[in-house]
C-alpha cells in the first residue's frame, strides 16, 4: 500500500485532476467495504466509481452491464488509457474465444460480464474461483419492473452475489425513481448500505419544445436553427430510414456542415469510422437512432435534438445527458408533431407478446414435450414463433418462474398451463398499460404549459437546481434567436495525392 | 477526372451483373448470383462458380443485401437490358443487354478480381493494413491513446506484434510503406486510388464510411464497395507476385507455408473439394478409398490453419467434440471416440483435433 490520496490515484491512473460530484463519496465507502447504492446523472462519470477501486483493491471487480456495445467500448477506452487488465465476457465471443478467456480470468482485475452470461454455470464457476472483492451492478434500474429497461436476467443477480461469497456490492444507475431505488435495494438484499443519491438535473442544459404540424416541417426548423452557428449536434430518430433521409436532406441544405447518419443496420467498420469521426470533430451533425452514443464520451455536444421522442422520460433524460459534458452551455430541443404518437405505441407493442403469441408458444412447447425434446436455442425459438427478442425473453422468463421450464426441459401439467395462460395474458395487459402510462407521462410533459426543467425531473426528485444558463422556452429563453457563434470549418476536397502524403506524415520532413 | 473513368465508376456493378447473367445464360435464378457474390458456403455455389467461369466474383460483396440486389436487377429489367420470365425466375440478357455488356467490356478491359482464391486473404490484408497505418502514424505523432478502427482480436494481435518489430525505425518504415503504396496507386484507376486513400485512417484523420465516399465521389454505394475491392485485389496480387519489389507491403499478406507442405495427392483432393465435388464422387473419380480421402482432408486441416473444416462438421459438433477432448486431456482417438459413445466417427474427431491444434498454437503467440 502507498500513501497517495485518492485524488493522486485518480490523477495517476486516469489523468483527471479532481473528482466529480459524488465520485469520491461512493469510492470511499466502497473501498471501506460498504455496500452502496449510487444514483448519479448520466455523463457524470459513473464508471470511475468502480474503475478506480478495481485498480486499487486486492481482489477482482466484476461489473454486470446489460449493453454489450457499451461494455466493448468501455474495455477499449480503458485499454487506451493504459489499463490492460480488463476484459468482457459476452455473447460476442465465439465458443473458442470464450473458452480461452475463461481459462485466463485470473489475469484480469476488472471483468465486465453480461447478465445472460451469469446464467451460465461454467462462467459462474470460473468466476467463483477468483477472489471477487467488488460486485458492481451497472444500470441497476434494469432489476425493477418499474424501471425503464426491465431485464429478467437481473432478478437472478442476488443469487449470484451469494455464490461469490458476499463481495461488496455497488449498484449504480443514472435514472431511478424513488420507487425503483427501493426495488434495487430489496432485490439485491442491500440491507446495510450507504445511499448516495444525486439530483439528475444539470445546470448547463437549456430546454425547448416546439410543436409542428408535420414531420417534414421539423427538418426545415432544424436547418433554420443550425445554419448560422457552429455547434456539434446529435439528432435522435426512432427509425433508420428517417435518420438516413434527414442526413441526406440536411447535408444538402447545410452545405457548410458535415453531416452523417449512424444506426444499427450499418456495417461494423463503417460504424466505427463514423463514431470516431464525430469524436474527432470531423463531423458536426450526426443523425442517429438510440443505437448511437452508449459508449460515446464526446464532451462538446451543444445540441441534442429529438426529431422523435423515446418511449419514456428516463430514456429521454439519458439521451439529453450526452449534451454538455464539458460543463459548457448546451441545449435540448424537442420537435413534436401529432403523428409522432404512433411510433412509440408501435414500439411498445413490438416489445410485448399478444395473446395469440402466447397460445402459439404453449402449443409449440407442448409439441416439444410430447416429442420428448428439449427447448432449442433462443434464436431458433424466436424464428419458429416469429417473436422479437424481447417478446420471447418475456415469455421465457415467466415460464421459468412458473416451472413450465426447468432449465431446457419442459414440465407439463394441464391445469397449471391453463392457469399460466390466463396469468400471462393479464401480465401482458398490465405491462402494456404500464408502458403506455410511462409514455403518457412524457407526452404530458411535451404538452404541459409550465417550466420544462421542473416538469421533466419532477418524477425523480423534489426540486431542481437553479441553472447557470437560460432555463427553458417556457421560462423565457429565446432559443430560436440564440447562437453559439460561428467557427470556420473548412470543407475542401483534397487531391488524393495530398491526402495520402498527409496521412503518411510526408510533409513533416520539410518543416 | 476524365469521362472514361467516371463511366467506369458508374458502371462496375452493372458490368459484373451482366457478366454473371451472360455466363449463367438463364440456367440459374437471381438467388444463384446473390449466393455467388456474397460467397455462400455451399457446394452448389462453388460448383456454379466454376461451371459458369465466375470464380473471380466469388465473395467479392459479402455485405450485399438480397433486397438491394433485387433493386438493381429490377432497374436492369426496366432499362430492358435483361428479362426475367415469370415461370422460371431466371434472368437472361436481351440483345440490348448483350451490346451493353460488350461496350462495358471494351471500356473496362481486364478485371482483377480473384474472389475464390483471395476473398479471405484480401480481407485480412485490408484490415491489417488499415489498423497498422492508424497505429504507426498515431504512435509517430506521440498519440498513444487512440481507439482502433477494427474489433478483430487476431488483427489487433498481429498489428501489435508488427509494430513492436518496427518501432525503433518507425519513420523509415512509414516512408517505405508510403513509397510502395504510392507507386501502386499511381498505376491504377484514379478513382479507385482516391477511394482507397480517403478510406485510410491516420493520426487525427479518421477514414470515411462507404456512404460518405459515395456522397463525396458521386458514386452509387455498390460501386464504392466494388471499386475498393477491385483495387485491393489488384494490390494484393501485385505484391504477392513480386514481394521483392514491395518488401514493406508484403508483410500484410497472411503467412501461409501451408500449401508447400501438403502432398500432391492431397492437393488434388482439395482442388476437387473446392470445386464443390462431394467426397463420394472424389473417391470414385480418383479411384481411392474413402479412408484415403479422409486422410487427405485431415492432412490439410493440420497444415492449413484456415482450412474450412465446417464444410464437414457443424459448429455445434465441433463444440461437442472439442469439449470432450478438453475434458479428457488426451489425443487418443479411441478414448475420445468411446467417450462420445460412438456418436461421431474417427474422421470427425480427427478434424476437430486438427482445428484445435491451430487454436492452441495461436494462443501461444
Amino acid at each position: 500500500m502507498n500513501n497517495r490520496s485518492l485524488e493522486q490515484e485518480l490523477k495517476h491512473y486516469f489523468g483527471f485532476d479532481a473528482f466529480k460530484t459524488g465520485q469520491k463519496e461512493i469510492i470511499t465507502d466502497v473501498m471501506n467495504g460498504k455496500d452502496v447504492l449510487g444514483i448519479l446523472p448520466t455523463g457524470s462519470g459513473k464508471s470511475i466509481c468502480y474503475q478506480l477501486p478495481a485498480v486499487l483493491s486486492e481482489g477482482v471487480t466484476v461489473v454486470v452491464s446489460p449493453l454489450v456495445s457499451l461494455m466493448v467500448d468501455q474495455v477499449k477506452a480503458l485499454k487506451a488509457t493504459g489499463f490492460k487488465r480488463v476484459t468482457a465476457i459476452n455473447s460476442f465471443l465465439s465458443p473458442v474465444q470464450k473458452k480461452q478467456l475463461l481459462s485466463q480470468l485470473a489475469h484480469y482485475k476488472l471483468i465486465y460480464v453480461s447478465p445472460e452470461m451469469l446464467q451460465n454455470n461454467i462462467v459462474v464457476e470460473q468466476l467463483q474461483a477468483l477472489h471477487i472483492s467488488l460486485f458492481v451492478v451497472d444500470e441497476a434500474h434494469c432489476i425493477s419492473q418499474w424501471g425503464h429497461e426491465f431485464r429478467t436476467d437481473y432478478l437472478k443477480l442476488a443469487k449470484v452475489i451469494e455464490l461469490f461469497n458476499q463481495p461488496t456490492v455497488l449498484a449504480l444507475s443514472g435514472t431511478a425513481t424513488p420507487e425503483v431505488q427501493e426495488d434495487i435495494i430489496s432485490q439485491l438484499g442491500m440491507i446495510h448500505r450507504e445511499s448516495h443519491i444525486y439530483p439528475m438535473d444539470k445546470e448547463n442544459i437549456s430546454f425547448a419544445i416546439e410543436h409542428v404540424e408535420h414531420p417534414n416541417e421539423k427538418l426545415m426548423k432544424i436547418e433554420q436553427l443550425l445554419k448560422d452557428q457552429y455547434a456539434p449536434t446529435m439528432i435522435y430518430f426512432s427509425s433508420r430510414q428517417w435518420a438516413e433521409r434527414a442526413s441526406g436532406e440536411l447535408s444538402k441544405q447545410l452545405s457548410d456542415k458535415r453531416v452523417a447518419f449512424y444506426h444499427g443496420g450499418m456495417e461494423q467498420s463503417d460504424r466505427l469510422l463514423i463514431q470516431q469521426q464525430f469524436m474527432n470533430d470531423q463531423l458536426d451533425i450526426i443523425c442517429c437512432t438510440s443505437a448511437f452514443g452508449m459508449g460515446i464520451n464526446k464532451k462538446n455536444i451543444r445540441y441534442v435534438i429529438h426529431f422523435h421522442l423515446p418511449t419514456q422520460t428516463e430514456s429521454f433524460i439519458q439521451e439529453v445527458g450526452r449534451a454538455g459534458r464539458d460543463g459548457a452551455h448546451s441545449i435540448s430541443v424537442v420537435y413534436y408533431s401529432p403523428s409522432d404518437d404512433f411510433l412509440p405505441k408501435k414500439l411498445i407493442q413490438s416489445e410485448l407478446p399478444e395473446a395469440g403469441d402466447i397460445q402459439k408458444t404453449l402449443n409449440y412447447l407442448f409439441n416439444l414435450y410430447q416429442a420428448g425434446a428439449k427447448l432449442p436455442a433462443d434464436e431458433l425459438v424466436q424464428e419458429e414463433l416469429e417473436l422479437t427478442e424481447t417478446q420471447w425473453r418475456f415469455i421465457k422468463y415467466h415460464c421459468h418462474q412458473h416451472h413450465l421450464l426447468n432449465q431446457q426441459a419442459i414440465v407439463f401439467n394441464r391445469d397449471k398451463w391453463k392457469e399460466f395462460y390466463t396469468f400471462l395474458t393479464n401480465q401482458v395487459d398490465n405491462r402494456y398499460k404500464y408502458k403506455m402510462a410511462k409514455f403518457s407521462e412524457l407526452m404530458r410533459w411535451v404538452h404541459s404549459q409550465a417550466c420544462r426543467r421542473k416538469g421533466l425531473y419532477q418524477p425523480f426528485q423534489n426540486s431542481v437546481k437553479t441553472p447557470d444558463v437560460p432555463c427553458c422556452d417556457y421560462c423565457g429563453f429565446d432559443w430560436r434567436n440564440f447562437s453559439f457563434g460561428q467557427k470556420e470549418t473548412v470543407i475542401f476536397q483534397q487531391d488524393w495525392h495530398d491526402r495520402l502524403r498527409e496521412i503518411f506524415l510526408q510533409g513533416d520532413k520539410h518543416e | 477526372m476524365d469521362m472514361v473513368q467516371d463511366k467506369r465508376g458508374m458502371s462496375v456493378f452493372e458490368y459484373i451483373l451482366l457478366r454473371c447473367i451472360n455466363n449463367i445464360n438463364g440456367e440459374r435464378t437471381t438467388a444463384g448470383i446473390y449466393n455467388l457474390l456474397v460467397g455462400k458456403r455451399s457446394s452448389q455455389t462453388l460448383q456454379d462458380a466454376h461451371a459458369y467461369q465466375l470464380t473471380e466474383f466469388f465473395a467479392i460483396y459479402k455485405s450485399l443485401e438480397r433486397t438491394d440486389l433485387m433493386k438493381v436487377i429490377n432497374q436492369l429489367i426496366e432499362e430492358r437490358k435483361i428479362i426475367i420470365t415469370d415461370e422460371d425466375e431466371r434472368p437472361r440478357l436481351t440483345a440490348y443487354g448483350s451490346d451493353q455488356l460488350e461496350r462495358l467490356s471494351d471500356e473496362w478491359g481486364p478485371l482483377y478480381f480473384n474472389g475464390i482464391k483471395l476473398h479471405e486473404k484480401v480481407t485480412v490484408f485490408e484490415e491489417r493494413f488499415y489498423l497498422y497505418i492508424q497505429t504507426i502514424t498515431n504512435m509517430k505523432k506521440g498519440k498513444k491513446h487512440f481507439i482502433p478502427i477494427t474489433d478483430r482480436p487476431d488483427i489487433l494481435k498481429w498489428v501489435k506484434l508488427s509494430y513492436n518489430v518496427n518501432k525503433a525505425t518507425l519513420m523509415d518504415h512509414i516512408n517505405a510503406i508510403y513509397k510502395e503504396l504510392y507507386s501502386l496507386l499511381i498505376s491504377v484507376n484514379e478513382k479507385e486510388a482516391a477511394l482507397f486513400t480517403y478510406r485510410l485512417t491516420g493520426a487525427g484523420m479518421i477514414g470515411l464510411s462507404k456512404q460518405q465516399l459515395s456522397d463525396m465521389f458521386h458514386l452509387p454505394l455498390h460501386n464504392v464497395h466494388l471499386l475498393m475491392q477491385h483495387l485491393l485485389h489488384q494490390i494484393y496480387q501485385a505484391v504477392e507476385k513480386n514481394p521483392g519489389n514491395y518488401p514493406a507491403l508484403s508483410v500484410f499478406i497472411e503467412e501461409s507455408k501451408a500449401n508447400r507442405l501438403i502432398t500432391n495427392s492431397a492437393q488434388k483432393t482439395y482442388l476437387l473439394i473446392k470445386q464443390g465435388m462431394d467426397l463420394e464422387t472424389i473417391s470414385e473419380r480418383r479411384r481411392l478409398k474413402m479412408s484415403t480421402i479422409h486422410d487427405h482432408i485431415v492432412e490439410m486441416a493440420l497444415v492449413q490453419s484456415d482450412f474450412p473444416v465446417y464444410l464437414f462438421v457443424s459448429e455445434q459438433e465441433i463444440e461437442e467434440i472439442s469439449q470432450v477432448i478438453d475434458e479428457l486431456q488426451t489425443n487418443k482417438l479411441k478414448n475420445i471416440y468411446d467417450a462420445l459413445q460412438g456418436k461421431f466417427d474417427y474422421f470427425f474427431i480427427r478434424l476437430v483435433q486438427a482445428r484445435m491444434q491451430h487454436q492452441k498454437s495461436e494462443a501461444k503467440v
